[in-house]
């Protein structure tokens, strides 16, 4: 087995939580894939290799983006609701929280909420790698992760939710 | 959003990430247990965790076809090429186009390198100790603090000519990203210093005793990795750390220079 594969799924994820298209997030993985494969050396820690992978996926979004000039908003997500904390935006109504309604509204976050919660959640990284990748402390991957599903949240409460037309089929 | 609360958010979430310590997780456990305004938001910090995950799930990957790497022999070629080149007393050399085959060649695989390392989080020092280069290194890695460059990354790359390859990443606070590479060679008379020019990447090596040192770096300006690079083949061939002059130059150089170009 490559020493990439244990890793795909991860960085599908990660991709995924950057592109927000099926689509474009294998295309990404596999363009990372193949400049792991090809790539003359290798961290030889496994720890390191990972980080190294997710940094790979990253550059090669953002090189790809810059070259096609995209037109793609790379600031957050405003929101009015961005400095209450989850506990207020919590108490009383229920919450919509299942997978359709949190793909919905992570479609809506900002980017930089979107590749916090990415790296944690979907690529599964620790805060200290994920501090690695992005290059800030960790502390400041903590706030991040913090405020990013704030937002989150506040995009899950009923009136943020989009219901499903009626004519469209659940699978 | 106050402080206390700000700090109080960022420790559920941690705790729900696996982040906390054994302390800290049993005084969020005890204390979701009394509060169950708490209590709810844990849960539902752990439910939209949760949901998140399975929001994206995963189809079916496969690896790409890998295009051919280039063959040992073909490799092997390059680097007799660039002995015989720099052999021949080809002193200070310019290379302006990236075809010429030595510069290609240090491009090559000193670029790749140079955008793979991954720093160290600030205030974290990277432990240089284990690797068999960083001992005879002299006088010792290479303090390029002055210049407004920490060390932030010490690894071992294996490359296709030269194994256990000693990688030192330096970082700057303005975008400044300085990669040195130093592996043991075939010991050859101490040479000149030959820098290259490729495009926004700027490259400098040369043979000291058994090392051999290759400094590479994107989007600097020219005059202060020159200094820098002119500065370090000194030290390595003198065996002296940097003295009062050369720090004081490096830290002159790192005030009148741009931002490194992202």
């Amino acid at each position: 087995m490559a020493r990439i594969e244990p890793y795909l799924g991860r960085l599908y994820r990660y991709a995924f939580s950057l592109c927000r298209d099926e689509d474009a997030a294998r295309d990404l993985v596999q363009q990372c894939a193949v400049k792991a494969l090809s790539a003359r050396s290798v961290p030889k820690d496994e720890v390191a290799y990972r980080s190294w992978l997710f940094v790979i996926l990253r550059n090669t979004l953002f090189d790809d983006a810059r070259r096609r000039k995209s037109a793609e908003a790379m600031h957050e997500a405003v929101s009015e609701r961005e400095n209450r904390s989850s506990m207020e935006l919590l108490s009383g109504d229920e919450r919509l929280i299942n997978t359709l309604s949190v793909k919905q509204a992570m479609a809506k976050l900002g980017e930089n909420d979107r590749d916090i919660i990415g790296l944690i959640d979907l690529a599964g990284l620790s805060y200290a790698e994920a501090a690695g990748v992005l290059d800030v402390p960790v502390g400041t991957v903590m706030s991040r992760v913090s405020r990013a599903r704030n937002r989150l949240i506040a995009l899950l409460e009923p009136s943020n939710v989009t219901p499903i037309s009626a004519r469209r089929q659940i699978r | 959003m106050d402080e206390k609360r700000q700090e109080e958010q960022e420790q559920l979430n941690a705790f729900i990430d696996g982040e906390l310590d054994v302390e800290a997780r049993a005084a969020v456990t005890a204390r979701a247990a009394r509060d169950p305004a708490y209590a709810r938001e844990l849960a539902t910090l752990s439910q939209l965790k949760a949901a998140t995950v399975d929001a994206v799930p995963v189809p079916d990957l496969s690896l790409p076809p890998v295009p051919g790497r280039r063959r040992r022999g073909v490799a092997m070629a390059i680097a007799a090429s660039l002995v015989l080149f720099v052999a021949a007393g080809a002193g200070w050399t310019v290379f302006k186009e990236q075809s010429t085959v030595a510069g290609a060649f240090v491009l090559d695989y000193a670029a790749e390198i140079h955008r793979a390392w991954i720093p160290q989080a600030p205030g974290a020092t990277p432990n240089a100790t284990a690797h068999p280069v960083s001992a005879i290194l002299h006088p010792s890695i290479p303090d390029l603090s002055a210049n407004g460059l920490d060390l932030r990354y010490v690894g071992a790359n294996e490359t296709r000519i030269a194994k256990d390859t000693l990688v030192l990443g330096y970082l700057g606070s303005r975008g400044c990203r300085l990669t040195m590479l130093v592996n043991r060679a075939e010991r050859t008379p101490a040479v000149k210093i030959v820098n290259i020019e490729a495009g926004r990447i700027l490259a400098s090596y040369w043979q000291a005793g058994p090392l051999r040192y290759t400094l590479l770096a994107e989007g600097m300006a020219q005059a202060r990795f020159r200094l820098i690079a002119n500065i370090v083949h000194r030290a390595s061939l003198e065996r002296l750390p940097f003295d009062k002059d050369a720090r004081t130059a490096l830290a002159q150089s790192r005030a009148s220079s741009p931002p490194c170009r992202a």
